[in-house]
């Protein structure tokens, strides 16, 4: 039976993370974007949110809640209203937990699941993106080649977040040469098990740490392998997913943002959003924003229903990514100069929301 | 908790339409097309006995549950026994994909019914409904633009002066749908245009009252196969009986007018989507099923061509369209306000339902504008659904001010 209502732990979960976005993310999202560090103290907490650790089987240490995608894309979607670069740093471990939980050994699940502590964010992360021009994941590059007891890996993977101080990272890789995405499989490094070669400088996600890797024939145990079987696809889907849910985010603060400052705003004598210029312009952001948002809750819906939301969250994906140029461009716009200042944060929500026509894995659900 | 499961009846009603819009509608849709004016007699009475027999027709249903809802004490948290918005929307999706023109030709309450369900005394819904639900096809229409108005409907110029038992309206409406056919019509006239929006007010005049005349049909650029007439009241006596609401429920006019709006909006968006997916499903057969091309979702765009980028977009489009669109009617079905929801899925039906026709002409080639095809036909049916029921603007105007929480002052 169709409904567009939130049960009550779902409105919950919302209010709660909406709190967080407003009373703590955003008091930090300028100095952070301009000193690119985030507080340790807002990630701590993020962290203690649960968002990453209550998914958790209780007999790995978590508090043995659902994997939800529908409540998952409700906390995307808040969070980034906060800030971007914030949720993807509280959020990475997902990165790894998340492939770990679904497709992980007994004795993987074991070793890392229980590595998550709720009162204390441990960096987890994954490694997909590669820095190659017109880089696509079909053709990925990175080599695991079968040695004996060993995987030896060989390539490079950029923007991986919080490589620097992630206690494992899971690196996509397909063995030998090839193309598609069903040879992709999982291979999960410890903190040192890789060069980290520098750090990216972005034109959006300043605060988020991200950085190219070098794996320079890294060995893996073959016991640390996460086997995907063609699951590669499934993990794509649900990482396309969160990324409908986060751009929605950005362009829902930046339209929030121009909105309220077009009411504020006077120029001949009366607010600017008295103007169908700028009035319609902010109902064809609310109209795209109620779009963007309903394609995430339909596909997460049909993941958490079994279904392969593959074709659904690609598309979904690639609509909200042009949609979102087209708010927080605007947003901008209705700013004037003053959108083009880093006075106002509406600049920092159209540099950060471009990367979602471009990046993939920013998070999980 | 956030489902998007149909029901059964809603996937019966879905698959019964479509193969009724390919079987039936499709093969005629041509006709009546280039055959403006012609009554498809045929097609009316069976898709009246189909509907009837079936039980389901989508208008007929909802209204004769309105008129039982209306009778039972309003009860807080009562779910609505059947989501009749949302199922009217999803059927009419796929009827309109057969033949929007037709669609509109489908009898039922239609927009006059709607009318009578947002202003009228729960009395004046069970008697006009059992005219509209009776076993002859019948036909509600609408009267509100005049030669002088159209998105402005609080200028309206026809009169109605009391007398006696009576009320005499003269004015002249135009854009009348189905103004031909209707067997009964919601006229809305002021009682004095010194009272304002408040002096507006519907009447039900009735076929065959002395006084209402048909003056002329539209000739149009498309949804031909619906007639749209201008209608002429002269000393047209109507009693006031007739009168929406009741003659003390001021309140009720103009607003009654306006709230009929939150049910056909989404309605009428729902046919939008129905045009462009038409046009889609047109392309997609000779690109992708006979043509071979493929539409690689999710790859990376430098491998990608234009053409499968530009179906995808369409396709996607469609989509955010359609969750608009249930979402606004979901509403309506469980009682929330849904005045901004119904325009925002207007003004984005409307808009992309002509986006994507006409590019599927493109597509399409030289072939795509020949009239041995009916996508050219789609293109100009579309135009109107951003027109009507309040133009693209007009809905923009209303979401605006919902979100601004602006006055009609504040934001013209």
């Amino acid at each position: 039976m169709v409904s567009f209502e939130l049960s009550e732990e779902q409105t919950l979960l919302r209010d709660t993370c909406r709190d967080f976005a407003l009373t703590v993310m955003r008091k930090h999202d300028r100095q952070a974007d301009e000193s690119g560090e985030i507080p340790a103290d807002v990630i701590k907490q993020g962290h203690e949110l649960g968002l990453t650790t209550g998914y958790i089987p209780e007999a790995y240490g978590g508090a043995g809640g659902e994997l939800s995608a529908i409540n998952n894309v409700i906390v995307l979607e808040e969070l980034a209203y906060g800030n971007l670069s914030m949720t993807i740093n509280i959020l990475a471990p997902s990165l790894l937990n998340i492939p770990v939980l679904m497709y992980g050994t007994e004795e993987q699940k074991k070793k890392y699941l229980t590595m998550n502590k709720p009162d204390q964010f441990q960096g987890f992360t994954s490694a997909i993106v590669e820095p190659s021009v017109r880089f696509d994941l079909e053709s990925l590059k990175t080599t695991a080649k079968d040695e004996g007891d060993d995987f030896v890996l060989n390539g490079q993977k950029a923007f991986v977040p919080i490589a620097d101080s992630s206690l494992a990272t899971l690196v996509f890789a397909r063995k030998g040469s090839g193309e598609g995405l069903a040879g992709i499989d999982g291979y999960i490094l410890p903190a040192g098990g890789f060069t980290i070669t520098e750090r990216e400088k972005n034109q959006g996600l300043r605060a988020l740490k991200q950085f190219t890797i070098s794996l320079d024939g890294a060995r893996v145990p073959k016991n640390e392998a996460l086997k995907l079987s063609g699951g590669f696809v499934n993990l794509l889907t649900r990482a396309r997913v969160a990324s409908i849910a986060l751009v929605t985010g950005v362009c829902r603060a930046a339209y929030e943002y121009a909105l309220a400052y077009a009411k504020e705003r006077v120029a001949f004598g009366e607010p600017i959003a008295s103007r169908q210029s700028i009035a319609f312009t902010l109902a064809e952001m609310a109209i795209e924003i109620d779009a963007m948002r309903l394609m995430a809750w339909r596909t997460a819906w049909m993941i958490d229903k079994g279904m392969d939301a593959y074709k659904e969250a690609s598309m979904g994906k690639r609509y909200a990514a042009d949609a979102a140029m087209f708010i927080t461009r605007n947003a901008t716009q209705i700013l004037g100069g003053h959108g083009f200042t880093r006075e106002h944060p509406v600049e920092m929500w159209y540099r950060d929301a471009r990367v979602f026509a471009v990046s993939e894995f920013l998070a999980i659900v | 908790m956030i489902d998007f499961e149909l029901t059964p009846i809603m996937k019966m009603a879905r698959e019964f339409t479509h193969n009724y819009a390919r079987d039936v509608m499709r093969p005629i849709s041509r006709k009546y097309d280039e055959e403006e004016h012609v009554e498809p007699t045929e097609f009316i009475q069976k898709t009246h006995e189909m509907f009837s027999s079936l039980g389901f027709s989508f208008s007929t249903a909802r209204a004769s549950e309105e008129a039982e809802k209306s009778e039972e004490k309003k009860e807080k948290h009562d779910r609505p026994k059947m989501e009749m918005n949302l199922l009217g929307a999803i059927a009419i999706e796929e009827l309109a994909w057969g033949c929007p023109g037709l669609t509109l030709r489908i009898p039922g309450p239609g927009l006059g019914g709607a009318a009578i369900m947002a202003a009228g005394t729960p009395e004046q819904k069970k008697r006009f409904m059992k005219i509209l639900t009776g076993s002859k096809p019948s036909y509600g229409a609408m009267a509100l633009t005049e030669p002088g108005f159209g998105s402005d409907a609080s200028a309206v110029s026809t009169t109605a002066v009391k007398d006696g038992d009576y009320y005499i309206l003269n004015g002249t409406k135009i854009f009348v749908t189905g103004g031909d056919m209707a067997d009964l019509y919601v006229v809305w006239a002021t009682l004095g245009k010194e009272l304002g929006r408040a002096g507006i007010r519907a009447f039900v005049v009735e076929k065959g009252t002395p006084g209402l005349k048909i003056a002329r049909l539209e000739h149009k650029l498309g949804i031909r196969a619906s007639d749209t007439a201008e209608i002429v009241l002269e000393d047209c006596r109507v009693h006031k009986d007739n009168l929406l609401g009741g003659e003390k429920k001021e309140e009720k006019g103009f607003k009654g007018a306006m709230q009929t709006f939150d049910a056909t909006r989404p309605m009428v968006a729902a046919m939008a989507i129905g045009i462009a997916r038409a046009a889609y499903d047109y392309i997609y057969d000779d690109l992708v099923i006979k043509g071979g091309l493929e539409i690689n979702y999710g790859k990376s765009l430098h491998k990608r061509g234009y053409v499968e980028t530009v179906l995808e977009d369409m396709e996607a489009k469609i989509d955010a369209a359609r969750l608009l669109t249930w979402k606004a009617a979901w509403m309506l079905d469980h009682n929330l306000p849904n005045l901004k929801e119904a325009s925002m899925a207007k003004a984005k039906a409307g808009t992309i339902v002509d986006e994507i026709t006409q590019k599927a002409i493109e597509l399409y080639g030289p072939e795509g504008y020949s009239r041995r095809h009916l996508l050219e036909k789609w293109m100009r049916d579309a135009k109107v659904y951003d027109v009507f029921e309040g133009t693209g603007q007009i809905q923009r105007l209303v979401v605006a001010r919902a979100i601004l929480d602006y006055t009609r002052k504040e934001l013209k």
